[in-house]
Formats: C-alpha cells, sequence, structure tokens
C-alpha cells in the first residue's frame, strides 16, 4: 500500500513536471513570435554576392526580418525572400525600397526604406533592391581616371623630353632672345634697336619732347580756367545761386499764400454783385435817413430861415 | 414813445403845413444852421454831414447865393476858431456873383474891407469894421462883447486877436463856455496861454485845456 502510494506521488510529480515544461517551452516560443503569422516578400538582383540565408533587414537601426531562400534563377539572376512578423509589416508599403549595406568594416546587411502614408505591401510582393557603392566598387571606377592620369604624366614627359633637345624651338627662342638682348646692351637706345634707324628714332623723341610741351600748356589752361571757374562761382555763381534759392523760397511762400488767399477772392467775386445791391440799399437808407434828419432839424428850429444868416 | 410822439409830429407837420417851393433854400439854411453848432460844440462827424447836406440841398438852384452863403459861412467859423483864414470855396465862384453883401463880409473876413463896402456888412459887423478902419481911434474892443450873436463876437474878437488882453480873452472863454463852443474855447485857451506869462497861470490853463481834450 506504501509502494503504490508512492508511484502515485511521483507519477503526478512528472506529469506535473511535464506540463510545466511544455508550458514554458510554448510561452517562450509565443514570446519569440514563433507562432505569428509571418509575411514573404520577394526582390530579385543580378549576383548573390554579399547574400546569405539569415541576413537581417533592418528599418531605422532595428532588426525586422531576415532573408528566409536564396535561389539562382535560370535566366542567371538570382531571386531571394524574405519574411516579416505581422508586428512589423506596417513598416512595408508601397514604394518601399531595399538597398545593401556593405560597410568597410561589419557585415553588410539589408536596409528598409519606406514612404509614410502609403498602402501597405501585399504578401508575396515583389521589391526593387539597390545597391550602394563600397571601396572596391570605388576603386574600380576610378581605375579609368587612374589610366588617363598615367597618360598625361607620361605625355608631359615627353613634352619636357622634346623640349630639352637641342633642335626644340623653345631652344631656338631663347637663342633668339640672347641675341636680341646682346644687341640692346650695345645700342644706343632701345628705341635704335626696335626701329633700327637713328633718325626715326630722334623724330619720336622730338614728338614725345614736343608732346610734353602741349601737355604742360594744357595743364596750365586747365589751372587758369579753374581759376576763373572757382572766381566766377565765387563772385557771381555762388551768389547768384543763393538770390535765387532765396527768390524760389519766397516765390513758394508766395504761391503757398495766394492758394489760401485764392478762396477767400473767389468768395468776395461771388459776393460782388450783393455788395453792390448792398451798397445801394445802404446808400439809399442814408439819404431817406438825411431827409428825416432834414425835417427833424426844421421841427426843432426856433425860428425858420430860407437864407442862411452869415456867423 | 419818444419814436411815436415823433412820428406824430412829423405827420402832423407834414398835413398842416404847406410845402414851400423852395424847400432846398429851407433844408440847406437847416442844415448849415446845425453845422454851426455841431462845428463850434466839435462834433465833427455831425459837422461834415451837416456840411455836405447843406452844400447838396444849396447845387439844387442856379442861383448861387445860397452856396456862397454857405461856403462863406464856413470860412467864417474856421477863421474864429483859428482853424483856417483862406476861403478859397468863396473865391473860386465869386466871379459868377454880383452880391455886394457878401463881397463885403469876404472883405471883412480877409481883413480888406474898405469904408465904402461896410454900409453893405449886416449891422452887427459895421462898427467893428469902421473901428479897425480908423488908425486913430481908440483900440477898446468891449462894444464886441455887447454883440448880440455870439459867432458874431467870436469871429470878430478872432480878426482882432492880437490886440486883445487876457481879460477880454476870458470873457470870450466865458461866452464860448456859455454857448457850448468847445472848439472856440480851445482856441482861446490857447491864445490866453500864448499871451501870459505868469508860470502857476500857465499851469492852470494847460490843465483847463487838458481836461477838455481827454
Amino acid at each position: 500500500m506504501q509502494y503504490n502510494k508512492m508511484r502515485l506521488a511521483v507519477g503526478l510529480f512528472i506529469i506535473t513536471l511535464f506540463l510545466v515544461l511544455v508550458g514554458s517551452i510554448f510561452f517562450l516560443l509565443k514570446e519569440k513570435g514563433v507562432f505569428d503569422k509571418r509575411y514573404t516578400y520577394h526582390f530579385t538582383t543580378s549576383s548573390a554576392e554579399y547574400f546569405s540565408v539569415g541576413m537581417p533587414l533592418k528599418f531605422s537601426g532595428f532588426n525586422i526580418g531576415v532573408i528566409d531562400d536564396i535561389s539562382l534563377k535560370d535566366d542567371g539572376s538570382v531571386y531571394m525572400s524574405f519574411s516579416i512578423s505581422e508586428k512589423n509589416r506596417k513598416w512595408l508599403s508601397e514604394g518601399s525600397v531595399l538597398m545593401i549595406i556593405k560597410p568597410l568594416l561589419g557585415s553588410p546587411h539589408i536596409e528598409l526604406y519606406t514612404s509614410a502614408g502609403s498602402p501597405l505591401l501585399e504578401d508575396g510582393a515583389i521589391m526593387n533592391i539597390l545597391l550602394s557603392d563600397n571601396i572596391n566598387d570605388l576603386i574600380i571606377k576610378l581605375q579609368p581616371a587612374v589610366k588617363k592620369a598615367v597618360n598625361i604624366l607620361n605625355s608631359i614627359d615627353k613634352i619636357t623630353t622634346y623640349l630639352a633637345s637641342e633642335d626644340s624651338e623653345l631652344k631656338q627662342i631663347l637663342k633668339n632672345l640672347a641675341k636680341f638682348s646682346t644687341k640692346l646692351a650695345n645700342s644706343d637706345s632701345l628705341l635704335t634697336s626696335a626701329t633700327g634707324d637713328k633718325a626715326s628714332t630722334q623724330n619720336i623723341i622730338n614728338s614725345i619732347n614736343e608732346t610734353t610741351k602741349i601737355m604742360q600748356d594744357i595743364k596750365k589752361i586747365t589751372a587758369d580756367v579753374s581759376r576763373i571757374t572757382a572766381s566766377l562761382k565765387q563772385d557771381i555763381v555762388t551768389p547768384a545761386s543763393s538770390s535765387i534759392k532765396e527768390i524760389d523760397l519766397i516765390m513758394k511762400d508766395i504761391n503757398m499764400k495766394l492758394k489760401t488767399i485764392n478762396p477767400t477772392v473767389e468768395a468776395i467775386g461771388s459776393y460782388d454783385t450783393e455788395l453792390i445791391e448792398l451798397k445801394e440799399q445802404l446808400s439809399v437808407g442814408i439819404q431817406k435817413s438825411n431827409q428825416i434828419m432834414d425835417k427833424i432839424d426844421a421841427l426843432m428850429q426856433d425860428e425858420k430861415h430860407s437864407e442862411v444868416l452869415l456867423p | 414813445m419818444i419814436k411815436i410822439l415823433l412820428l406824430s409830429l412829423m405827420l402832423f407837420s407834414a398835413c398842416s403845413f404847406k410845402t414851400p417851393a423852395n424847400q432846398w433854400q429851407y433844408k440847406s439854411t437847416t442844415a448849415f444852421n446845425s453845422y454851426t453848432q455841431n462845428f463850434l460844440s466839435m462834433q465833427d462827424t455831425l459837422a461834415r454831414d451837416d456840411l455836405k447836406r447843406a452844400i447838396k440841398h444849396a447845387k439844387k438852384s442856379a442861383n448861387l447865393t445860397q452856396l456862397a452863403k454857405v461856403y462863406l459861412g464856413e470860412c467864417a467859423l474856421n477863421i474864429s476858431v483859428g482853424a483856417d483864414n483862406s476861403c478859397i470855396k468863396y473865391e473860386n465862384i465869386s466871379n459868377l456873383l454880383e452880391s455886394p453883401e457878401l463881397n463885403a463880409y469876404y472883405r471883412l473876413l480877409t481883413k480888406n474891407i474898405t469904408t465904402e463896402q461896410t454900409q453893405y456888412l449886416p449891422k452887427q459887423y459895421r462898427e467893428f469894421a469902421l473901428q479897425t478902419l480908423n488908425a486913430e481911434s481908440q483900440k477898446d474892443y468891449k462894444y464886441i462883447l455887447e454883440i448880440e450873436k455870439p459867432t458874431s463876437t467870436l469871429l470878430c474878437a478872432t480878426l482882432v486877436k492880437n490886440k486883445l488882453d487876457n481879460a477880454f480873452i476870458e470873457e470870450l472863454i466865458q461866452l464860448a463856455s456859455y454857448n457850448g463852443y468847445k472848439r472856440a474855447v480851445l482856441f482861446w485857451l490857447h491864445e490866453k496861454l500864448k499871451q501870459t506869462q505868469d508860470e502857476e497861470e500857465k499851469k492852470k490853463i494847460k490843465k483847463r485845456i487838458s481836461i477838455l481834450v481827454t
């Protein structure tokens, strides 16, 4: 009886242990995304160099997927497939581009460049991939330029060799220059060397001397003219200018005053006929008042005389 | 009330009396009489207007005697207050007149009268004219103060002003003052000032003038 109870307990322990182990593994795998749905995409390149199965696909420096399969097609191109979890699928949209990054140090990887706002890329779609240049590519591209530089250097070498030879044109020119300088050293003047005729040289010298005299005369005339204009400016132009400015100011002042007076004059002009009528009426009024005054004076007189009594 | 009364009087006079044909002459005379009063009492604006009216009415007639009397009257009044002793206006029309009376009066004003002409002068001037013509007579001008018409007294006195003493001048000042002839009063005060030697008296005269002028 004791033995049976022990077997039961051991059996229960093993079963429990097995269940916990299975559960832990399931939980771990689930957390790793093993059971998540994965989306597969494809791209084609001309060479599988630098690519390998399990090569990471990165987005902004984070691993979001890996290359699952690489296969050589019948036309010689390489067909590659990579998968992405459902969580990271949002980064792949229409217009997204892959680029193989081959750093000088470190392992190559694929970088994803996506465009925000575009619809999501469907499962199984074929994407474009760009190949970036690495140091080797640059060296390959530089090779033609290096070849050209080498050719140029060779040509320069040939030219210098030619120039250095005794029968080269440069050597001839230098010899001519040496002759000319020797001639200059032996001749009386540079002009005689240039013209080859002493009479012509003298004529040129005379002309230059004459020109110098003329220039001196012109300089003197210019000074006189300058002095005259300065005196004119002091005696006539400056006072005249100040007078004109004053007249200008006065005229402006008069103009402003006339503008101010103009409305009044116009108003008076409009009242002209009215003033005449008013004057006539006043005249009539004064005459009538004088008549009344005459009558009042006549009434107030103590004695009535038709003739003036002299004082 | 006064206006209504005055208007009533005018209407009454207009209805009651017959208007004379020579109304211009009456009007001219009335205006000249008013001029005399206003001129001597130094109401210059009224005086000027009165003289204008007197001349205007006198010029309504071709008979220039009335106009000549106005001109001579104006001249006499100016002489009586020492303002002006020329009678240019009268002189301009004198050749158009045949009036020995006016000519004699003009001669009196200009101190150029003859014995024959004295008979044509107004009564009050005849004795004065004869006295002034007689160089040997007593130069006592007391009779001038007895002339009934004050303007005539003032005129006669002015014509012999250099021969009058201060007492006589004071009598003239009193006469002019009594009649309200301010212009004549000032004239004779100035004449008295000229003749007075006493400084105290001079001060008094000056003060009297100052009071009247201000």
